[in-house]
């Protein structure tokens, strides 16, 4: 038991809407092919009251009036049926989409997953080594395991977008609790530093809040900001600054490097696969920071200006004294 | 029991990540004994009463929660970390509600995996000799039974996870006395698990559930406003 939180599922929300669509469609199509119908039934019965009038056989004008009926219950029938197969066969082709997309995500879902355990292997060994080297041996071979690790850590950080972005597809839950977040951000950060000290300055302006969040949701949305610094900033040495600041909204932490920032013309931010010209991603880190921030009941903001500020707004959770 | 001699039972199947984590944790002092398979795990478990438990919840004959079952069944007070690829916020839910200590997702770093058997094994050596209180109290409605980490009510019995126990110890230890929510974290927590007042209030739910005839309106344990808690008889 780790303290009171909820799960905040999202079902295939696509399907459903779809469905809903369908339906719409199929219902408004059918009151308006019935209410087209019964208005050229009553003009038919009305044509035919003024041909009996106009002195026409009465037998003919019957005749001409059952022939007129069975004509349009043969059409509106028809075009009924035809509607309906065309629904049932859009839906069963979308639904068919779905699976085959399904299928693709669970199979790169398995994939990462089965990635976890080498890379777990080829980390513990690594650690253990440079452990065991540390103070012992200088120069080339701590730079070795030094570049070891970090590579390491980024096929990690690769592997776990990849595994966060099936799950969250699949609609997958996000565990919200009440959650500080000054020391787990401090967690990330100190985990961050121990590989990549040298190429990153980190100033924390940060007192000790508590937000409604999900811990492993906040430790991957930092490091997908950290490691954006860190390919997109183009410094020697990166300047990053974390505040947060409370206003009746929630908690809004603000995250800037000191680096060029970002281009206007790859706006909108956050899209899934959506990256710029210049950018070697795959277009997905921001994408989960928006969707993992939104899930938490939040909100992410991305600009376009130099730093590439990032602002995160965050439920906040009222704690009693 | 000193913590670099305590015993640590460590079931994982792949070999590699096995053989590295049992050397480092000999390198560490700990008492390591490694197990690939979960019979093997169940024969070790068997002979031996262990301080903590590293389990994989994949393993090619059993699972890691099953084994988890079986420890909190024979030896209850031995403590639990999960170790898994296995991440999803469900998984960690079901792990930590078989009463796991932690719940560690692969690949993990060494020296946080070391620090989290630290903070298993200072609660499990707080919950063998931390304080003078009795083996068995009878709390409210239900007895509660420390060294077997369990609670009785009428012929029902139910575990009590590790922190609950420890709760429920340090609040009998002060019985009468109103002990402070920071008192309860400073004790029974780990610094770098972050709890906040809520996650107390909550255990505190939880308990009054237990041994209250109705939880609503507390009579064994009462709230005192903006401090804590005073547990009375």
């Amino acid at each position: 038991m780790t303290g009171k939180g909820h799960l905040t599922q999202t079902p295939n929300r696509r399907l459903k809407a779809m469905l809903g669509v369908q339906i719409f469609w199929l219902i408004f199509v059918c009151v308006l092919g019935a209410w087209w119908g019964s208005l050229i039934l009553k003009y038919a019965a009305k044509i035919t009251d003024l041909e009996k009038q106009a002195g026409l056989a009465p037998g003919l004008a019957e005749s001409q009036w059952t022939r007129t009926q069975h004509m349009l219950y043969w059409e509106g029938g028809t075009f009924f049926i035809l509607l309906l197969a065309s629904t049932v066969l859009l839906f069963w082709l979308y639904w068919r989409d779905v699976k085959r997309s399904r299928s693709i995500q669970a199979f790169f879902a398995a994939l990462t997953h089965e990635l976890r355990t080498p890379l777990t292997s080829i980390r513990l060994q690594a650690e253990a080594l440079a452990e065991d080297q540390k103070g012992e041996k200088e120069g080339k071979e701590e730079k070795m395991l030094q570049r070891l690790l970090e590579d390491t850590l980024r096929l990690e950080s690769q592997v776990e977008r990849t595994l966060e972005l099936a799950r969250i597809e699949g609609g997958g839950p996000v565990y919200s609790q009440p959650l500080r977040l000054k020391p787990w951000i401090e967690r990330t950060i100190q985990s961050w530093r121990e590989t990549h000290s040298e190429q990153t300055d980190i100033e924390l302006k940060i007192e000790d809040l508590t937000a409604r969040a999900d811990s492993t949701a906040v430790q991957i949305i930092l490091k997908n900001l950290l490691e954006n610094s860190l390919k997109h900033s183009r410094c020697d040495k990166i300047r990053i600054t974390l505040s947060a600041q409370r206003n009746s909204k929630g908690i809004w932490l603000q995250y800037q490097d000191n680096g060029g920032g970002i281009e206007q013309d790859i706006i909108p931010l956050g899209k899934l696969f959506h990256k710029g010209p210049r950018s070697t991603g795959a277009g997905v880190g921001l994408y989960l920071i928006r969707v993992l921030m939104e899930r938490m009941g939040g909100q992410a903001e991305f600009h376009a200006k130099p730093g590439f500020p990032v602002s995160l707004c965050f439920q906040e959770e009222r704690v009693d004294a | 029991m000193h913590e670099s001699q305590a015993r640590i039972l460590l079931v994982e199947d792949e070999k590699n990540v096995g053989s590295t984590l049992h050397e480092r944790l000999q390198k560490e002092g700990f008492c390591s004994s490694w197990a690939t398979t979960g019979e093997e795990a169940r024969l070790e478990i068997s002979s031996c009463v262990f301080d903590l438990a590293l389990l994989d919840v994949g393993l090619p004959d059993d699972s890691g929660f099953e084994l988890a079952k079986t420890l909190r069944a024979t030896s209850p007070a031995t403590a639990i970390i999960f170790l898994t690829a296995f991440g999803s916020p469900e998984d960690r839910i079901k792990g930590l509600e078989l009463g796991a200590e932690d719940y560690v997702v692969k690949p993990f770093h060494l020296k946080e995996l070391l620090l989290r058997i630290k903070n298993g094994l200072k609660r499990a050596r707080y919950l063998s000799n931390g304080m003078n209180t009795p083996e068995s109290i009878l709390l409210g409605r239900a007895w509660i039974h420390f060294s077997r980490f369990e609670a009785k009510v009428g012929e029902k019995t139910q575990s009590l996870t590790h922190k609950e126990c420890a709760v429920l110890k340090l609040l009998v230890a002060k019985k009468g006395k109103v002990v402070s929510r920071d008192d309860i974290l400073n004790e029974v927590w780990a610094e770098d698990e972050f709890p906040t007042t809520r996650t107390i209030d909550n255990f505190i739910m939880r308990l009054r559930r237990l041994v209250e005839t109705d939880p609503e309106n507390p009579k064994i344990i009462r709230s005192v406003r903006g401090v804590g808690y005073q547990l009375y008889d």
